[in-house]
């Protein structure tokens, strides 16, 4: 039997809006979960999503995705790879898995929020595959880790991490539930489909699949790559949302909803794409470094797509620039020295010719960056293992939820900038955080950092322990240390590679 | 209560620490309990020839060292005030 | 310090990114026929192939179908369609990147 071309049907298949009479349209579509912009239905109603998919060929299509990844995986299951992994590749798998696959159950509830509560009937079409999309990204990325559970208990995180109040969760989750689980339908699809779909997955799922199938983890490099296949179609959600508000003379809205969602989820994705590229993957397997493909993947790539829609680079682009030189340097540096905080073993990773490389993709990297390292080198060349962990704590950002640091040695820059709102103490890592705080203090004020929590009474008694115990390091699975049991600092060894002069 | 959480930037410090310190401490004890977690771990100190001051964070770095025997009391800082410790 | 990104690159290259693999070398040879009037760049990173050109590209479900000398969907092409730079038109009978200002 002949199949109808899809052009022929679609139109009339998607237009699925209504005149209510039962209820007002403000009960069937409350703007604050639909559309709080006040745009009428019929401009909503011309909502034409670039990439069309009808149901038959999404689950068609699907299901070869299903088929390719799962095949790879149950393939190369035998060839024991992960029993023979070095400790800093499974640690980059532990931290993407335990950060990365409950998050995919709540973009499903955006999905979901879109799909229900959008006035936009072709985007309640498109949401509804994206919401099916995310479904499958959070099973897939339980399932494949939990093989893995019983070769190395930290794997366990992967379901545990959203249920625990470990910092780094408390990060991730307070960019995401910021930026999919507390907004109405549009902002969710400016902030989450364009913000952080077009502009950041890119590199997390992209740029690190290249660095995996160097080290032969074909699984886990067909993995991402099929799930950022599903991202490229519903991302493409956002782009109609942005015209139509444009249209509207709601400019300046779409573009402060992008601004504010693009700077939170990067602060968390440069640690989750940004220290294993640049630290943890041996010399020889690195592709490039994470400036690199942020250059390729945003600041060519997500900034010409942000011009073409109509919109502009965000206000604090040099910021943003000055932040992929230094975040992630910094809170690798953090990481590992409050290793036995995260459920993951970070390496240090900085022999001799690491620093050189990193010094020529990052100049000045040895005299900020590198001083850091050079008193952890010495302890560890001296014999005192002891002073390489950190004691006490660091400041945390009210916004990201993240160490404030900067660069250090020859440099000061670690600064807090902060504000004062109804008589608390707001601390931020950079101005920019502090100014999303600033958009909407309501929203933010009445949450607190693990420091904040240490002040308040939550973490009773607050000693070091029972902080450890309350972030479920040592319960879920024992905490971090370092993956290579600081083999790597042996490199000082040879003759001429003085890490401190 | 007898103690207060300062935030502190400790010269070429990459990273900023919460650190408690007594009503009674003098500038001297201030500046020592916050280089005590950073200095020999992540950091050296600035200048080992010249004493650690501390001074208000301000955001065009103009404050000036207080007294090294003032008292944090005397100081008047509060939860959460950030702090410079740094050499002349 | 873009070593790999030469200063010269074009504000307005547009096209897909697809996953390394048959579909994807099949794909680089229908786009170079049906655009030939334009210079296309292909970048082979392993994992993914980007493949742009100056304005933009198009590719045809007849090529595809040409080349791999059978039956193709268009929509086969999203399994291996990881991403691109520009912007989306979506057909039965063509896939189009392209954008709308000229910078
Ligand atoms: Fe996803
Ligand atoms: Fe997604
Ligand atoms: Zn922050």
């Amino acid at each position: 039997m002949a199949l109808l071309d899809r052009s022929r049907w679609y139109d009339i298949a998607r237009s699925t809006n209504w005149t209510p009479s039962y209820v007002a349209e403000s009960e069937l579509f409350p703007p604050d979960q639909s559309d709080p912009y006040g745009i009428p239905t019929a401009e909503w109603e011309t909502f034409d999503e670039p990439y069309k998919v009808s149901y038959r060929e999404y689950v068609n299509v699907q299901r070869e995705k299903d088929a390719g990844a799962y095949s790879v995986k149950a393939a190369l299951m035998r060839s024991q790879y992960y029993e023979n992994a070095d400790p800093a590749y499974l640690s980059l798998l532990k931290m993407h898995y335990g950060a990365i696959a409950l998050s995919e159950y709540a973009a499903c509830q955006s999905d979901a929020r879109m799909t229900r509560f959008s006035k936009a009937p072709s985007m309640r079409n498109m949401a509804t595959f994206g919401m099916l999309d995310e479904l499958r990204h959070g099973q897939i990325q339980l399932y494949f880790p939990h093989q893995l559970v019983t070769l190395d208990r930290q794997f366990d995180w992967a379901h545990e991490a959203h249920h625990t109040r470990n910092w780094a969760t408390l990060a991730g989750r307070h960019a995401l539930d910021d930026v999919m689980m507390t907004r109405d339908a549009m902002t969710t699809s400016l902030m989450l489909n364009f913000a952080f779909e077009t502009g950041l997955t890119n590199v997390q799922m992209i740029g690190l699949s290249a660095d995996a199938a160097n080290m032969g983890d074909f699984t886990f490099a067909n993995l991402i790559t099929s799930i950022q296949s599903d991202e490229a179609r519903h991302a493409q959600i956002g782009t109609p949302v942005i015209e139509i508000m444009i249209r509207n003379g709601k400019k300046a809205e779409a573009q402060q909803a992008i601004d504010v969602a693009f700077w939170r989820i990067w602060r968390v994705f440069a640690l989750l794409t940004g220290i294993p590229m640049d630290y943890w993957f041996p010399l020889e397997k690195r592709d490039r470094s994470f400036k690199e493909y942020m250059h390729e993947f945003v600041i060519t790539q997500f900034e010409r797509q942000l011009l073409d829609v109509g919109l502009q680079r965000p206000w604090y682009w040099e910021q943003f620039l000055d932040d992929i030189e230094t975040h992630h340097h910094c809170q690798q540096a953090g990481i590992w020295s409050w290793r036995n905080t995260v459920w993951w073993n970070p390496t240090g990773g900085l022999g001799p010719d690491e620093r050189d490389w990193l010094e020529q993709k990052y100049p000045g990297w040895n005299a900020t960056h590198g001083k850091y390292w050079d008193v952890i080198i010495d302890n560890l060349r001296n014999g005192r293992p002891e002073k390489t962990e950190a004691v006490g704590m660091p400041a945390i950002c009210n916004m990201c939820q993240i160490p404030i640091s900067n660069k250090g040695g020859t440099q000061w820059k670690a600064r807090i900038y902060q504000r004062e709102h109804e008589g608390r103490r707001y601390n931020f890592c950079t101005p920019v955080c502090r100014w999303v705080f600033d958009t909407e203090p309501k929203r933010y004020k009445d949450w607190n950092t693990i420091v904040d929590r240490l002040y308040n009474g939550e973490i009773n008694p607050p000693t070091a322990e029972n902080i450890l115990r309350y972030m479920g390091s040592g319960v879920v699975s024992e905490g971090g240390r370092d993956a290579h049991g600081y083999d790597w600092v042996k490199g000082y060894d040879r003759p001429g590679t003085e890490a401190a002069e | 209560m007898a103690s207060v959480a300062l935030l502190s930037r400790l010269q070429f410090d990459a990273h900023t620490r919460v650190i408690d310190v007594d009503a009674k401490f003098t500038m001297d004890q201030v500046a020592a309990a916050c280089a005590a977690p950073a200095v020999g771990y992540q950091t050296t100190h600035p200048d080992p020839s010249k004493p650690l001051r501390v001074r208000r964070t301000t955001d065009d770095d103009s404050g000036i060292a207080l007294p090294r025997a003032m008292t944090v009391a005397a100081a008047g800082f509060t939860h959460f005030e950030c702090v410079d410790v740094y050499v002349e | 310090m873009t070593a790999s990104k030469p200063a010269t690159r074009s504000k307005n290259m547009a096209g897909p990114l697809l996953r390394g693999g048959e579909i994807a070398v099949a794909a680089c040879e229908a786009i170079q026929e049906d655009n030939p009037e334009k210079q296309v760049v292909i970048e082979d990173h392993r994992t993914y192939v980007r493949v742009e050109a100056e304005g933009g590209l198009i590719i045809r479900r007849k090529t595809m179908e040409e080349i791999l000398g059978r039956p193709f969907r268009m929509q086969e092409l999203e399994v291996n369609l990881t991403g691109f730079s520009g912007q989306i038109e979506t057909d039965e009978n063509y896939m189009r990147w392209y954008l709308k200002l000229d910078l």
